[in-house]
């Protein structure tokens, strides 16, 4: 058994502790935020935030998130930074089929948390463990940088 | 179910490991065994460990805990530049996040991106072990002797690998420090080939040279003879002892072809990294 904090809930895992993170979260929890692209931490589809950073759910043992506080697309949903760049991603054209739009969020939010005024540089290195298979990513990057600017003060 | 354990010391850990032997697994950030879905009945997860997560200095090394990510490393300003050079373009920001130094000496891929560095700088691993009497004992082995071949390392079944140690004259008071990642893309990318290369010019002499090449076969490829034969050399003779080096090293540079490069890409490619590297020696 494994606690941790969940989206805001303290919860107890039944799983064994060498199960996949992303595993839990979609089977157990039935949160279908993360994804799975690639299940070896390559492409990002299963992105969630640890402690406040970026962790690749997929090769994340439930054991090591263990006392700790994890949040994936369904537990940042609500707050102010998710609603501007999910708009920003929107007006950007940012989404094509969608599939990886979860993991580009986590790791945009993991992104402005730390450097909220990112170069374009930045914003590449912050997603560069994300990958588009539409290869959308100049949209994405400007729905990035829509956010930094229209967020000021918000991260 | 895997039975799991949580020490909360390295002490801790090394008791647990002392009774459990080759039926338990190791994991750090588990970036690597996640990858490969290793298991055992037992594993011993180590990132509740505080006490190794640390880097400090000594009048000679550099010591840099188990626990440390490379996204801690890559922001300490008392590792040195080029290591954390080479941490920046390894895989991802989420990556950097939960892989570690440590664990990428551990995991001994012939690619391993920190590997030729650590080489070039004779870094040493420090395997912590309990004897039968509970008491601790460490080994200091050089990292050429700890990694044996392809995920084969010399560490023994009560042992854990506590830190690595860096002296600080492989690259305090160096003239030149460079390293070179070749992979398909920018981020995410496993190495074709790599490479590292340290220099100290004193007195217009060559006084140390340290080449490693990563990628290139089983382990790091590194040759002290030739780097002892270059040594010494005036920077102004150089020119003329360039085609000898790459030719000495030619003969020693045998990569295979796979998935990731041909045998004759990766060849080339390093013989020009290294004539480029002596050609800026003295910048």
């Amino acid at each position: 058994m494994v606690e941790f904090t969940l989206n805001g809930r303290k919860i107890r895992s039944q799983m064994s502790p060498d199960t996949r993170l992303l595993d839990v979260l979609r089977g157990e929890f039935g949160l279908t935020g993360p994804k799975e692209g690639c299940g070896e931490g390559e492409c990002g589809a299963c992105s969630v935030l640890v402690d406040g950073k970026l962790f690749n759910s997929c090769i994340t043992p439930l054991a090591n998130v263990r006392g700790k506080t994890v949040v994936t697309l369904e537990g940042f949903r609500d707050s102010e930074e998710y609603k501007l760049l999910e708009k920003c991603f929107a007006d950007a054209g940012a989404v094509q089929c969608g599939f990886c739009i979860p993991g580009m969020i986590m790791a945009s939010e993991a992104l402005l948390l730390r450097v909220p005024h990112p170069t374009e540089e930045e914003i590449r290195e912050g997603l560069s463990g994300n990958l588009c298979r539409c290869t959308g990513y100049n949209m994405i990057i400007n729905a990035v940088q829509m956010a930094a600017e229209k967020g000021d003060g918000l991260w | 179910m895997v039975k799991a354990h949580y020490p909360e010391s390295l002490n801790e850990a090394l008791t647990i490991k002392a009774e459990k032997k080759d039926q338990s697994l190791l994991v750090m950030g588990g970036s690597d065994v996640m990858v490969v879905h290793k298991t055992a009945p037992d594993v011993i997860y180590l990132n509740s460990i505080a006490g190794l997560k640390y880097v400090e200095q000594t009048e000679e090394y550099l010591r840099i805990g188990a626990g440390c990510t490379y996204a801690e490393l890559i922001d300490d300003e008392l590792v040195p530049g080029i290591l954390r050079d080479t941490m920046r373009e390894i895989a991802s920001p989420a990556i950097r996040n939960v892989g570690t130094v440590v664990g990428n000496i551990c995991n001994a891929s012939p690619a391993g991106d920190t590997l030729p560095v650590l080489y070039a700088m004779d870094a040493v691993v420090v395997a912590a072990g309990m004897d039968d009497n509970g008491k601790k004992i460490e080994r200091r082995i050089p990292i050429d002797k700890f990694i044996l071949g392809v995920r084969k390392i010399d560490l023994r079944e009560n042992e854990i690998v506590s830190a690595v140690e860096i002296p600080r004259s492989s690259y305090e008071g160096m003239t030149k420090l460079s390293h070179t990642k070749v992979g398909a893309r920018k981020a995410e990318a496993i190495a074709k080939l790599s490479f590292a290369g340290i220099c100290k010019v004193e007195n217009g002499k060559i006084a140390d040279i340290r080449i490693a090449f990563g990628s290139v076969g089983i382990t790091v490829l590194r040759q002290r003879d030739i780097e002892e034969m270059i040594a010494g050399t005036p920077v102004s003779e150089l020119e003329g002892k360039k085609a000898d080096i790459l030719a000495r090293y030619a003969e020693v540079l045998h990569p295979i072809s796979d998935q990731r490069s041909t045998e004759g890409y990766r060849k080339k490619v390093c013989l020009n990294l290294l004539e480029d590297f002596l050609n800026n020696i003295c910048e």
